[in-house]
């Protein structure tokens, strides 16, 4: 009896004690794999009937099955996401949440590893706005104003159009798309550059005539367009459209679009770019004040207090809204670095209060993109093998001088282009054997990455081209015995360190010119009207290397 | 011996005929396709393409009729063309039927749709050599993922002509896709195709690229009488326009080159009602606070908005959805049966109810349990923008689950939320703090969520037209 008493005492005990340990923490965890989920037909009126999950299957790991009924409102996530019970499969490894027998929980794992993309899912969309000249990384500004750095290398792969190239067709400015093949990474995995609609077609000076807010279009009268370091007479009326994105200044301010019909008469800046054969506005400043413009070597930038430092006319302010121009292309302020020369268009009463305009010269091969690629003058001593030994070698550095160089060997392939001068034109070599035939000449050579890509071998006159200029073509022609001749605008010439004004070049032969377009050799017909154009030339009418962008 | 009434009886069934013909068939849809396949573009008047068999572009401009019709899962869609070319006595007459097998998945909430050519006949005309299609073959496959404020659609197509002249037989085989989203803010389709042009001259290559794109901008117009019961107000523009260039590459007859095509539709103007809050004058969410009243998603009965108190979960789901025009359910017919509402928390009388219950069945909101809403429940960040990307659709842009957020608090960022606050932060739908906190349990004030919602609102306006149009084209 005694032990009666004891051991009902004892169980009640147990049992009390089991019952009131449990509602403080009344859910259990049951783990395994899956197994199956069991459903019951429920009646819900006299025609109706629903299917209705009643109980789920868990496996342990000692390979006991337990089938547990499920609560109605259970929540099932699958890594952590939220999902239904047909998510899970026969085999998943499993948690179940369980409340008084009944499952309250279930959270399945994939097997997947976490942070997983597909292919192209991770884009990011903006405008270079900094490269680094080794190659090592870029930063973006994306549309919604965040600016990242993003690293790349030899992997990373470049495409323009539909062309698979090499980061030397970047320029800062340029929109991009960058592909990342992890979520987490600052490493590109690919780069899309954009083909068309971001090199400035012109810049215009016009009156306003009519602002239309609803068509987003620019009516102008009087309208003038930069061109040969001045403002030349465009067209009496004309009509422009302009984006959604597009904004709008009255001098150094930001206006709402609602109040730009109050500028009717006013004269306005604005840089047009050529989208699908329409030239559409993509900046616009209405001038408020005086005009007064500078070219100038920049000396500074202050990024943070928006100056930028002229050689002689001295520190001068620009604005969110100035229009800036580098390599052809509209930049961001970040990008306004402190080489090179500007035309700057400037709004003042007395002297100059801020900048409308800054349009830097192009770089030529100071460009950071082209880094890696460099013009040499030399004379052929050996070649052999795809090997090419050059020597008097002389390097054009980006200061665009001539500088002595050590002999060196370069690589070249069945894709260098190779030429020799020939009369008043060329004739084209075949690389792979006629290299050798050249020894003793002296020629040319663009070089990049210590291969060589187009190789023009002039004779055995060591004189080689010593002016550079820079300026947008305006026309390529064939003149008599089919020598193409070029027009060039917008000129300006490499003198004492600086670029400075030059006239319009009205005929230069360029029959005997290298001419490389995004890091490739190409002839004279492949030149358009409006690319602008680096070049080193013998004489005013004889050009040698044309570099295009 | 005639019979007039049996002429008579046969006119007027023609007659009923076409009557029945004009009701089935209706004038073109609410999305923005190119008209046709040929890289051609138009306005409410002109059509124009190029047309490369005499081995040039010649452009060639005039009429476009298009009609649809729609019967079960078939949709019937006919272009008849009439242009004119360069020449004097160029002219070129087409006219295509297409027919269109539409397979709607309501369990995936995607349409599949498989186009093939159903009659056709195209003749153009030149001086002295007439080119006549005596064969069209296509198939065009388009899969449309509908979301509920967005559709996103994309498709493929293959397919050849063959023109003969007296002298000579051309084929063109072409390949080609289209890209394009349709949603109340807007619609693009980028429509790209590859042609091959073989005959005996040699092989030509040429590719289009054409947009057609819709948009509604809203543009505020200000009230100059200053003698006025107010101020000013917003407008919404709704604009159209079709850009394409053709990039061609004829050996034997223009060599290397582009032609461009555009046209632009008159836009539409409907002005919207103007708000009069005396409680937002310098306000910073006062632009977005107005537009989103003007447009009718927040109804304000007061004169006082209160942007700096907390948002409700209720107001900004039916906003969400109103600012969209996301479709909602229709009202129940038999209004005398009780109907349960699908959180007890709910009211059914509310004129707003079923937005909340179209919410609940896009899968938009999820309630807080499986049985509470929480209509006046403040919204809380992480709440808000797990809503405006499931309504976009895009929740399922994230990496697979067990990533980490770039946010330090990222753990406290609920796992129902994170899929959200992930992609809604690449969209640039969301930001964290200065210090980079995501802060998801704050709750948003009314002002806070408005602006959230004019993002959302420029997301489906500008940023997909930027991705599907701008993008895609000027980067081919």
């Amino acid at each position: 009896m005694k032990y009666r008493i004891f051991s009902f005492l004892f169980f009640l005990l147990i049992g009390l004690g089991f019952f009131h340990a449990y509602p403080a923490s009344a859910n259990s965890v049951m783990k395994g794999t899956f197994v199956d989920a069991t459903y019951e037909e429920v009646r819900i009126d006299d025609e109706t009937t629903e299917k209705r999950l009643k109980s789920i299957t868990i496996k342990n790991s000692e390979g006991r099955t337990t089938t547990l009924p499920i609560d109605v409102n259970a929540s099932f996530t699958v890594d952590t996401i939220p999902t239904t019970i047909d998510a899970f499969k026969s085999g998943m490894e499993v948690e179940a949440v369980v409340n008084l027998r009944r499952v309250k929980a279930l959270s399945g794992l994939s097997g997947e590893y976490p942070g997983e993309l597909s292919d192209g899912e991770e884009v990011v969309t903006g405008i270079v706005t900094e490269m680094d000249p080794n190659g090592r990384f870029l930063t973006v500004k994306q549309d919604n104003g965040k600016s990242d750095t993003y690293s790349i290398d030899g992997g990373t792969e470049v495409f323009k159009g539909t062309t698979f190239v090499d980061l030397s067709v970047l320029f800062e400015g340029d929109r991009v798309k960058l592909s990342f093949s992890e979520y987490d990474t600052s490493y590109v995995s690919s780069i899309e550059v954009i083909a068309q609609g971001v090199k400035v077609e012109n810049l215009h000076r016009a009156k306003i005539f009519r602002i239309d807010p609803v068509r987003n279009t620019l009516m102008v009268k009087n309208e003038k367009v930069f061109r040969d370091w001045r403002w030349q007479n465009k067209s009496s009326t004309a009509s422009y459209a302009y984006s959604a994105k597009t904004p709008v200044y009255v001098g150094n301010k930001l206006i709402s679009r609602d109040r730009m019909r109050f500028y009717a008469n006013n004269e306005v800046y604005f840089a047009t770019v050529s989208q699908y054969g329409k030239q559409v506005i993509e900046r616009m400043i209405v001038k408020t004040n005086f005009e007064r413009s500078y070219y100038e070597p920049m000396r500074s930038v202050n990024l943070q207090s928006r100056l930028l430092g002229l050689w002689k006319s001295g520190s001068i302010p620009y604005h969110n809204g100035t229009i800036l121009i580098r390599n052809g292309r509209l930049i961001d302020s970040k990008t306004l670095a402190a080489y090179g020369t500007a035309f700057v268009v400037t709004g003042g009463v007395q002297k100059s209060q801020y900048a409308n305009i800054i349009h830097v010269t192009n770089d030529g091969f100071q460009s950071p993109n082209l880094t890696n690629h460099t013009i040499y003058f030399g004379q052929i001593s050996r070649a052999n093998d795809y090997q090419v030994t050059v020597k008097n070698l002389k390097k054009l550095t980006n200061k665009n001088f001539w500088q002595d160089s050590a002999a060196a060997t370069f690589a070249f392939s069945n894709d260098t282009v190779a030429v020799k001068d020939f009369r008043s034109s060329y004739l084209t070599l075949v690389a792979k054997n006629e290299m050798d035939n050249q020894i003793g000449g002296y020629g040319y050579f663009y070089v990049t990455n210590n291969k060589v890509v187009g190789a023009h071998i002039i004779g055995t006159s060591s004189t080689r081209a010593q002016l550079v200029s820079v300026g947008r073509i305006d026309s390529v022609t064939k003149a008599i015995e089919n020598v193409h001749v070029m027009k060039v605008r917008n000129v300006s010439q490499w003198s004492n360190g600086t670029w400075v004004e030059a006239p319009y070049i009205s005929r230069m032969d360029i029959e005997q010119a290298t001419i490389i377009r995004e890091g490739k050799v190409i002839t004279a017909d492949d030149l358009k009207p409006g690319e602008r154009v680096y070049i080193l030339h013998e004489s005013l009418v004889k050009g040698r290397v044309l570099l295009v962008n | 011996m005639t019979r007039p009434f049996s002429s008579l009886s046969k006119k007027l069934y023609l007659l009923f005929i076409a009557l029945l013909l004009t009701l089935l068939c209706k004038v073109s849809s609410a999305g923005a396709t190119p008209p046709d396949l040929n890289g051609g573009v138009n306005n409410e008047y002109t059509y124009e393409e190029q047309v490369f068999l005499r081995g040039k572009p010649e452009r060639f401009s005039g009429k476009v009729t298009k009609t649809e019709s729609e019967q079960k899962d078939k949709k019937t869609t006919t272009y008849r063309f009439t242009l004119t070319g360069p020449g004097e006595k160029d002219k070129l007459t087409r006219s295509v039927s297409y027919v269109t097998d539409v397979k709607e998945r309501l369990d995936k909430g995607q349409t599949t749709t498989q186009t093939t050519v159903k009659t056709y006949s195209e003749k153009i005309n030149f001086d002295k050599e007439t080119f006549t299609l005596v064969d069209y073959q296509l198939s065009h496959g388009i899969v449309s993922d509908n979301r509920p404020a967005s559709d996103y659609y994309s498709g493929n197509l293959v397919g050849r002509k063959i023109y003969k002249t007296d002298n000579d037989t051309i084929t063109v085989h072409f390949s080609g896709r289209n890209v394009g989203y349709e949603n109340f803010w807007g619609a693009t389709e980028t429509q790209i195709i590859d042609y091959e042009m073989v005959s005996d001259r040699g092989t030509a290559l040429i590719t289009s690229t054409v947009s057609d794109s819709k948009t509604k901008t809203m543009k505020y117009e200000p009230h100059d009488p200053s003698l006025s019961s107010f101020t000013g107000g917003h407008a919404v523009i709704s604009q159209r326009n079709m850009i394409g260039e053709y990039t061609y590459d004829i050996p034997y007859g223009s060599g290397t080159g582009k032609a461009n095509v555009g046209q632009e539709m008159v836009p539409k103007i409907e002005r919207l009602i103007v708000p009069k809050f005396r409680d937002l004058a310098k306000h910073w969410a006062k632009d977005d606070i107005e537009k989103l009243y003007s447009l009718g998603v927040f109804d304000e009965k007061s004169n006082f908005f209160s942007p700096n108190t907390p948002m409700n979960r209720y107001q900004f789901t039916v906003g969400v959805l109103k600012g969209a025009d996301v479709r909602v359910l229709e009202p129940p017919k038999n209004t005398r049966a009780p109907r349960k509402p699908v959180y007890s928390d709910l009211d059914v009388k509310d004129p707003d109810y079923l937005y909340i219950e179209s919410a609940v069945q896009k899968g938009i909101t999820k309630g807080v349990t499986a049985t509470k809403f929480m209509p006046k429940g403040y919204l809380t960040r992480a709440q808000a923008v797990t809503i405006l990307i499931r309504a976009l659709g895009l929740e399922h842009r994230a990496p697979t689950p067990g990533y980490k957020t770039s946010y330090t608090d990222n753990s406290r960022i609920p796992n129902w939320a994170k899929d959200s606050v992930y992609v809604g932060t690449e969209i640039g739908l969301i930001y964290g703090d200065t210090k980079g906190r995501f802060n998801p349990n704050q709750t948003m004030s009314r002002a806070e969520a408005s602006l959230l919602i004019i993002r959302y609102l420029n997301f489906l306006e500008k940023d997909l037209q930027q991705n599907y149009r701008d993008d895609m084209l000027f980067f081919e």
